[in-house]
């Protein structure tokens, strides 16, 4: 597997992610015992694509009442559910995304309780948060955000009386890291192969919808765009069939991102009009993937760490054939605009 | 009065006139949902009718404390939205009435209990046998979203006035009535630029399209239902925080982007999408909703118009885009047309 050390994963993303589930269950306890009226999830760019599979798990699942906000719209408008009865969660990996620290501060201005998931400590998100949770490493630290995400996703809406089976899912999900070195060991050809028929597509489609909706759209603008400068198109697999697949034809790249939750018919539905006018659709289906351990009701809360591993390897796949490093960059935090 | 392009002033006037004219009917529906209590409010459709109700839902957010989602019709049936129930108010708005999951949709918020009110260009349709309220504007594609939208606020401010959320209600209404003849000027001035940007544009087969706020929906609508949907040329709408996130390094400097200026207090995203764009693309357009003077509107409501006066302005640019590139904005490959 190119640029994947599953003794790393393993470490980083299952024992010391998980090592942190006391802790997060210790901040969600004390901010459901003093009550609250509703949860901001809040990012810029892929870390508000981070927020939504966790906006949609909690409107699927819960009565409580949850907004996933842009950082730099939100400081900018007069958010009327925003107060200081609202806890809000922000994610940055270097914990200094200018708009996530700024919009930190502004909720906790509001006298919002204010929750930090960073890479590194001491950075000015971290400080700027009442309660931080770190990684500790750079390396892996979205996929440990992930489970750090879904702990707190499921202990806010089990003290809220409505995830019952709450302890046998954090068993589950500690066994979910070996299940995804496994996935990402069988996925590993596919994506080389990916990679290099596409090295000089110009153009893919991705499609996703519910939990990998953040997915679809985060990999289209994070790694395509910014990380591989490929124009690429994100559409919400409900939206695909009202104006996007006009554009299909048959040379087309188009990417779906299956996963196992209640949204599947329509993800099936793009890949039965995708299948009958392209030819180069590329199916990246957490389905295939046994993970073992894991119940099949849980399956799909999953659906988002597995995804976001296996595309991880179409990265460095795509770095390899482009020759064009990941880290390569024309403007952002070059300058100032 | 300027020449406009396949252009019928009458029928605009008579169709914004008409979607404005429907506030009595729509207020007594509204008062009545209001005593009855509700906790919060739905804006269900599919494609473009959806992605329109973003303003109004946008409005809620800032200014009241009301609850607002705005949701996809296929995806909103198989998701179970806890927060969907007895006393959710539900809108649908669909232009032909027959959209297939609308109108699923609407049974599905009915079978939950809730209250649903149909918005429609056409009486007697799918969608109206299945809601409690249906109200009928007739309007086509290139008058249906400033008639949306309007139809949209007609709801989300009487909602608010209701909650005591709003004071300056009565003053708003009575502007609003100005709005249909304040637009049609908008498009007269925006004539010549989209007859030059058509022209320009007629074989660029990329544009990044970029607005934030209120009027990130009709961003995105623009993209995505007219110029990929009706003239099958690709798009990237994003929105201007998120423009910074990784879509800029795709600019170089022929790429064309469109940006789209409201006037609301996120104006200072766009503002800095357009300081980046202005350095490193010559092929920027920026259409800014300041740049016209809406006869009748006080400064204070502009910001709640910049969604209409975009798709109003935005309308010229298809309609030449469509003579320059000999393509009908009512051409479809796929829709319709092939099964899925």
């Amino acid at each position: 597997m190119l640029k994947f050390d599953s003794n790393l994963f393993l470490q980083l993303v299952g024992e010391e992610g998980m090592a942190k589930k006391g802790e997060i269950e210790r901040i969600v306890d004390e901010i459901s015992n003093k009550s609250f009226k509703n949860i901001f999830l809040i990012g810029s760019g892929g870390t508000v694509a981070m927020m939504y599979p966790y906006e949609y798990i909690f409107k699927s699942n819960s009565s409580l009442d949850v907004h996933a906000e842009i950082a730099a719209e939100l400081i900018v408008m007069n958010n009327h559910h925003l107060t200081k009865d609202s806890v809000c969660i922000f994610a940055s990996v270097t914990g200094t995304t200018k708009e996530t620290v700024a919009a930190a501060e502004f909720c906790k201005e509001k006298g919002a309780t204010t929750i930090g998931l960073v890479a590194i400590p001491d950075t000015p998100l971290a400080n700027a948060v009442d309660y931080c949770i770190s990684t500790g490493r750079e390396k892996h630290s979205f996929d440990t955000f992930f489970v750090h995400l879904q702990l707190l996703t499921a202990r806010f809406i089990h003290n809220h009386g409505e995830f019952p089976d709450y302890e046998q899912f954090t068993k589950e999900l500690a066994l979910l890291p070996q299940g995804i070195v496994q996935a990402v060991e069988a996925f590993d050809p596919r994506a080389e192969q990916f990679a290099i028929k596409h090295k000089e597509t110009g153009y893919h489609m991705l499609v996703g919808a519910g939990n990998l909706w953040g997915n679809t759209y985060s990999y289209a603008m994070c790694i395509l765009e910014e990380m591989q400068w490929i124009k690429s198109k994100s559409i919400h697999a409900a939206e695909f069939f009202h104006g996007t697949l006009e554009l299909v034809e048959e040379d087309t790249s188009v990417i779906l991102f299956k996963g196992e939750d209640e949204t599947r018919p329509l993800v099936d539905r793009v890949e039965r009009f995708a299948k009958k006018i392209t030819k180069e659709l590329f199916i990246i289906d957490t389905k295939d993937y046994p993970l073992e351990g894991i119940s099949e009701k849980f399956r799909k809360f999953f659906s988002v760490n597995v995804n976001w591993a296996l595309t991880g390897q179409i990265s460095v796949y795509l770095e390899r054939e482009r020759n064009h490093p990941l880290e390569l960059r024309r403007y952002y935090r070059k300058m100032e605009y | 009065m300027g020449n406009m392009f396949n252009f019928d002033r009458d029928r605009f006037l008579r169709i914004q006139n008409g979607a404005i004219g429907l506030k009595d009917e729509l207020d007594v529906v509204i008062d009545e949902v209001v005593t009855k209590g509700i906790k919060n409010v739905f804006f269900v459709g599919t494609g473009g009718a959806a992605i329109l109700m973003y303003a109004a839902e946008h409005i809620l957010k800032n200014r009241s404390t009301l609850p607002a989602f705005t949701e996809i019709s296929s995806e909103l049936m198989v998701t179970d939205h806890q927060h969907l129930g007895e006393q959710s108010l539900v809108i649908l708005p669909s232009l032909s009435g027959t959209t297939k999951e609308t109108v699923e949709a609407a049974k599905f918020c009915k079978e939950k209990g809730a209250t649903t009110i149909g918005l429609v260009g056409h009486a007697n349709t799918a969608l109206t046998e299945v809601t409690d309220y249906s109200f009928v504007n007739f309007a086509e594609d290139d008058t249906s979203c400033e008639s949306f939208y309007l139809q949209s606020f007609l709801i989300a401010f009487r909602l608010m006035y209701k909650r005591q959320e709003f004071p300056e209600y009565h003053q708003w209404m009575e502007e609003l009535k100005m709005l249909p003849v304040a637009l049609l000027k908008v498009k007269e001035a925006t004539e010549n630029r989209a007859k030059d940007f058509a022209k320009k544009h007629k074989d660029t087969p990329y544009h990044i399209l970029s607005g934030a706020g209120i009027d990130w929906g009709q961003t995105y609508y623009y993209a995505m239902c007219i110029l990929e949907e009706m003239q099958w040329i690709k798009t990237r709408p994003v929105h201007a925080s998120d423009f910074f996130h990784g879509t800029l390094e795709l600019v170089e400097e022929d790429t064309s982007i469109l940006l789209l200026k409201g006037e609301g207090r996120v104006r200072s995203l766009t503002e800095r999408v357009e300081r980046f764009a202005n350095h490193f693309s010559k092929e920027l357009t920026v259409f800014d909703t300041k740049d016209y003077p809406l006869e009748g509107i006080s400064e204070p409501f502009r910001p709640f118009l910049s969604p209409i006066v975009l798709a109003t302005l935005l309308e010229r640019i298809s309609c030449h885009l469509e003579e320059v590139r000999n393509h009908p904005l009512t051409t479809r490959r796929y829709y319709k047309k092939v099964p899925f």
